[in-house]
């Protein structure tokens, strides 16, 4: 099977994966004994009130017609209303996604750096103080909740030290012209490096933080696999040939060791997106997590499911470009 | 990129690796407050002091926003602090309540009022020259107008206005000339003034409702974020971003207000934080000017920093517990059970949650309201005293307790967590054998369940105003179909007060209480409403299925060079309801 037919089946699988996550967290979050009507009308309301509201809402069909009509709206773009902001869903989403998507990429940029070269060091400094000290900084990273070292971060960084304040700009810094709500990339697109500097460096706090979460997994896979790889003889026929130890260790090793890297590095993607809630709500840093989260204590059901679809969504497209990526780091990977 | 930006990047990576290893040291170091944030360039003394009135025309609030902030549209906005205050400094109203005493107020929009001898009729005179944003004039016509919308639109704050105007008589809300207002009420009904005080009173242009869609759903979601052209008062609702910030600009048409005195500040941001920690950081760096949602322990620690002003008010709202009696054989339903509850509980200790920073309460009528009671707080039917506690519950048959639940919310409010209250309780009633277990839900299960008094034992909730008369409260906890009755009794109030559960004993003080709050509300004289209410508190105190904690206090901080957030004499301010009068603030560029 060619790659790209390989890509269009897996778009293809796509599709019942999203129908049973929407009927799941549909299910889910309409099973909770909560009126969003009597929220939005308050302690007043009379009966005859929450009646036409939910009317209006259609929350007093049979779930199946609810779920047949959000089924069939959702897949022409149509996430409706939330009942929170009022706002079409999917303009919410265009919003807020945009901040968790900067986020998760900066902490995963973060991870893959520093993981991977933290992992390649450890392997080949086996059993020295370096590979102690690297194991001990990811082990705690992943040991300590990730609320305390947003404010131990903060604390220091931004209280002590008033190098860079939370949010995603200075607060004298205006937002850049919205294009894909990415700010690094609008900034740079109307060519506005006063933001992009500001933001990139409001960024770099809140991505190592979210960062640390993450990046023992990948400190310890790349690690064992390259002690695995410094050990084959493909890596002794190269060090016997005389090659320099660098080459040896970043071109012969680590490009056969980064398979099972690759996909921890995708699944910790997916997790960044769904769990950077408690980051942003530290880091005042309004993305999706902080929206799902109003969403949920409002019961804005269709902010949930939209919110929900939308993360897996971009998890399983992470997950095919992971894929995809074993055949370009592994050559003798084919699909098929 | 500039080398200082790629050296500060290179900075933070380095300082977030080791942050762990330093976290100690720093921690140990007293804070010094007050250094400037980034950003901030160096000038010449006269650049500099321009700089200054520059920053100084901007305010700068971190804060959060209630749950029920869902919309800044008067029809629809149905908030408490800060909101009230920020869509006070957007919407004129016709009348202002005087910040240093209740039931007092002063002109606005309406320069002088009358009431009939029967409470019924109110006449409003207008003010000649008040101009909307949109420079049409602001007139008992465009009054007449938003006080419909807001009645016809039938949302969240429109019972307001309709539990004492009747929606089908048009003669209810009248312009009898253009700055002539005329309101004709169904009965006497005093808080009337109290509530047309409060933003929902505001008075919007109605050209520019009619271009966003009138009365109707279109319009309530454009000036949910937005004020557009249609407000008169000192700021101009930019936007609202939910989740991120809440913007307000000068209006440039401002009249004035009636001391004819423009607003300092060109722009207000209000960011909107959840995390107190955040709002406490960035106070003590300077890069916001208000703190508004600190912790009790947060304000303790910055209450000697010279470089802050501290402001301490008590809430309009109470933390209380319902006993449910709806089912027939609940034990609450027998007095001896109840008293034997409300004698089992340590206000006093129970308030030490806040830290201390909460009043205590024995009834719904909380400090500086008609009706406050301060003796019932050592009232013999309500005071901790777990012997007599635990020989009532003898009494009434339980020698051994029972076991029974406590229903909560899963969340903090104000500072307090339900799930701490609800544990202090049980440990309470468990020291006189009463064995309560704790059920927690999310907010709008655990709200829904309570309404609809779907809940076998104890409820523990807070109440906050709906404006500031004693009536509401009142009639929310002692009349026949107050709502907090109703989750005590079940939806009906006949469960409460039937044949079977007739007695003084039993649910028949609420017919009383009931009949007290109708004479309440059919004299203006305080004194008397004041002796009714107080009446009220004493037969609830006795007989009642509640149980009063505290009311919590308010804890704002601002660096010391805001200014005119206060009436004269702070210690006066009596309502958090209405928030700060943004209006009168300003900044001391001496002080910066």
């Amino acid at each position: 099977m060619r790659l790209i037919e390989y890509i269009a089946t897996r778009l293809l699988f796509l599709i019942p994966t999203l129908l049973g996550l929407i009927l799941l967290t549909f299910v889910i979050s309409h099973m909770v004994p909560a009126q969003p009507a009597y929220l939005y009308l308050g302690e007043h309301a009379t009966p005859e009130m929450v009646a036409d509201l939910n009317h209006k809402w259609g929350f007093d069909q049979p779930l199946y017609i609810q779920f047949y009509k959000y089924v069939f709206a959702f897949f022409q773009g149509d996430f409706g209303i939330s009942t929170y902001t009022g706002h079409p869903i999917i303009e919410d989403l265009e919003l807020y996604f945009p901040a968790t998507i900067e986020l998760a990429t900066g902490a995963m940029i973060l991870s893959m750096i520093l993981g991977v070269l933290f992992g390649v060091i450890s392997a080949v400094k086996r059993n020295s103080l370096i590979d102690y000290f690297v194991r001990t900084v990811s082990l705690i990273g992943a040991s300590m909740p990730v609320y305390w070292i947003a404010l131990l971060a903060m604390a220091v960084v931004y209280l002590r030290l008033g190098i860079v304040s939370p949010g995603r700009l200075s607060m004298d810094v205006a937002a850049p012209t919205h294009i894909t709500g990415l700010y690094l990339v609008d900034s740079l697109l109307t060519g506005n490096f006063v933001v992009f500097q500001d933001a990139l460096l409001h960024l770099v706090m809140p991505s190592f933080v979210l960062c640390s979460w993450i990046i023992a997994p990948i400190v310890r896979q790349t690690r064992s696999d390259m002690l695995d790889s410094l050990g084959q003889e493909y890596t002794l026929a190269a060090k016997a040939k005389g090659l320099p130890q660098r080459t040896v260790v970043w071109k012969h090793a680590l490009r056969n060791a980064l398979i099972p890297s690759v996909t921890i590095i995708g699944i910790s993607f997916g997790t960044l997106l769904a769990g950077a809630v408690i980051t942003e709500t530290i880091f005042y840093w309004p993305g999706i997590g902080s929206y799902m989260l109003h969403s949920t204590l409002t019961v804005d059901f269709g902010a949930i499911v939209g919110g929900t679809a939308i993360i897996g969504i971009v998890y399983t497209l992470i997950n095919l470009v992971v894929d995809v990526l074993y055949g370009i780091i592994d050559p003798r990977i084919r699909v098929g | 990129m500039s080398k200082s930006a790629t050296n500060k990047i290179a900075a933070i990576a380095i300082i977030c690796l080791v942050v762990g290893a330093g976290a100690g040291y720093f921690f140990g170091i007293s804070s010094a407050p007050g250094a400037p944030g980034p950003g901030v360039t160096t000038a010449t003394e006269g650049g500099a002091l321009q700089a200054k009135i520059t920053e100084s025309k901007t305010l700068r609030v971190g804060t959060t926003l209630s749950t029920f902030a869902l919309s800044f549209d008067p029809a629809m906005n149905y908030a408490q602090d800060p909101e009230q205050g920020i869509a006070r400094a957007v919407y004129d109203t016709l009348i202002q309540m005087n910040g240093n005493s209740y039931g007092v107020y002063y002109p606005n929009l309406a320069t002088d009022y009358e009431v009939s001898s029967d409470g019924l009729q109110y006449t409003f005179h207008m003010r000649q020259g008040v101009k909307f944003v949109s420079g049409n004039p602001v007139t008992a016509k465009a009054a007449e107008y938003s006080y419909w919308r807001l009645m016809k639109l039938n949302l969240a704050p429109a019972w307001l206005f309709t539990q004492c105007l009747n929606v089908n008589d048009t003669n209810s809300v009248k312009a009898l000339d253009d700055y002539t207002l005329q309101f004709n009420l169904e009965k006497p009904f005093p808080p009337f003034l109290a509530i047309l005080s409060q933003m929902n009173g505001g008075v919007m242009d109605p050209a520019d409702v009619e271009a966003h869609g009138g009365v109707s759903q279109a319009s309530v979601e454009y000036y949910s974020e937005h004020s557009g052209q249609a407000n008169s008062g000192p700021y101009i609702l930019d936007h609202w971003t939910r989740d991120v910030e809440l913007v307000l600009k000068k209006n440039p048409n401002y009249w004035g207000g009636p001391d004819q005195k423009q607003p300092w500040f060109d722009t207000i941001i209000f960011k909107i934080m959840k995390e107190p920690a955040d709002q406490n950081m960035l106070l003590q760096r300077g890069d916001i000017d208000i703190a508004y949602n600190l912790t009790p322990d947060m304000w303790k620690e910055l209450m000697n920093n010279p470089q802050m002003t501290m402001d301490q008010i008590r809430k309009d709202m109470y933390f209380y517990m319902v006993m449910n009696v709806a089912k027939p054989d609940s034990p609450f339903r027998n007095l001896k059970v109840r008293q034997a509850v409300k004698q089992a509980l340590n206000r006093n200790e129970l308030i030490k949650l806040a830290h201390g920073y909460a009043a205590p309460v024995a009834s719904p009528m909380v400090s500086n309201y008609l009706g406050w009671d301060p003796s019932l707080l050592t009232s013999p039917y309500s005071s901790y005293n777990p012997d007599n506690s635990k020989k009532l519950l003898q009494e009434a048959g339980y020698p051994n307790g029972f076991k029974t639940s406590i229903l909560i919310s899963d969340v903090t409010d104000t500072g307090i967590l339900y799930r701490d209250l609800a544990a202090l309780v049980k440990q309470e009633l468990a020291a006189v054998g009463i064995d309560a277990e704790i059920n927690a839900y999310a907010a709008a299960t655990a709200t829904k369940m309570f309404r609809a008094a779907q809940f076998d034992g104890l409820a523990i909730f807070s109440w906050g105003v709906d404006y500031t008369d004693s009536q509401n409260t009142a009639d929310i906890n002692w009349k026949l179909n107050g709502v907090i009755v109703h989750r005590s009794s079940g939806t009906t109030p006949d469960d409460f007060t039937g044949a079977n559960y007739a007695s003084m004993d039993g649910g028949q003080f609420i017919h009383e209480t009931d009949k007290l709050c109708d004479q309440a509300v059919a004299t203006t004289d305080a004194a008397t409403r004041d002796a009714l209410y107080k009446q009220a508190g004493k037969l609830d105190d006795q007989y009642g299925a509640i149980y009063y904690f505290f009311q919590p206090f308010g804890y704002y901080v601002s660096r010391s060079y805001v200014r005119g957030q206060y009436p004269p004499n702070p210690g006066d301010r009596l309502s958090a309801l209405y928030g700060y009068e943004l209006k009168n603030m300003w900044k001391d560029i001496d002080m910066m």
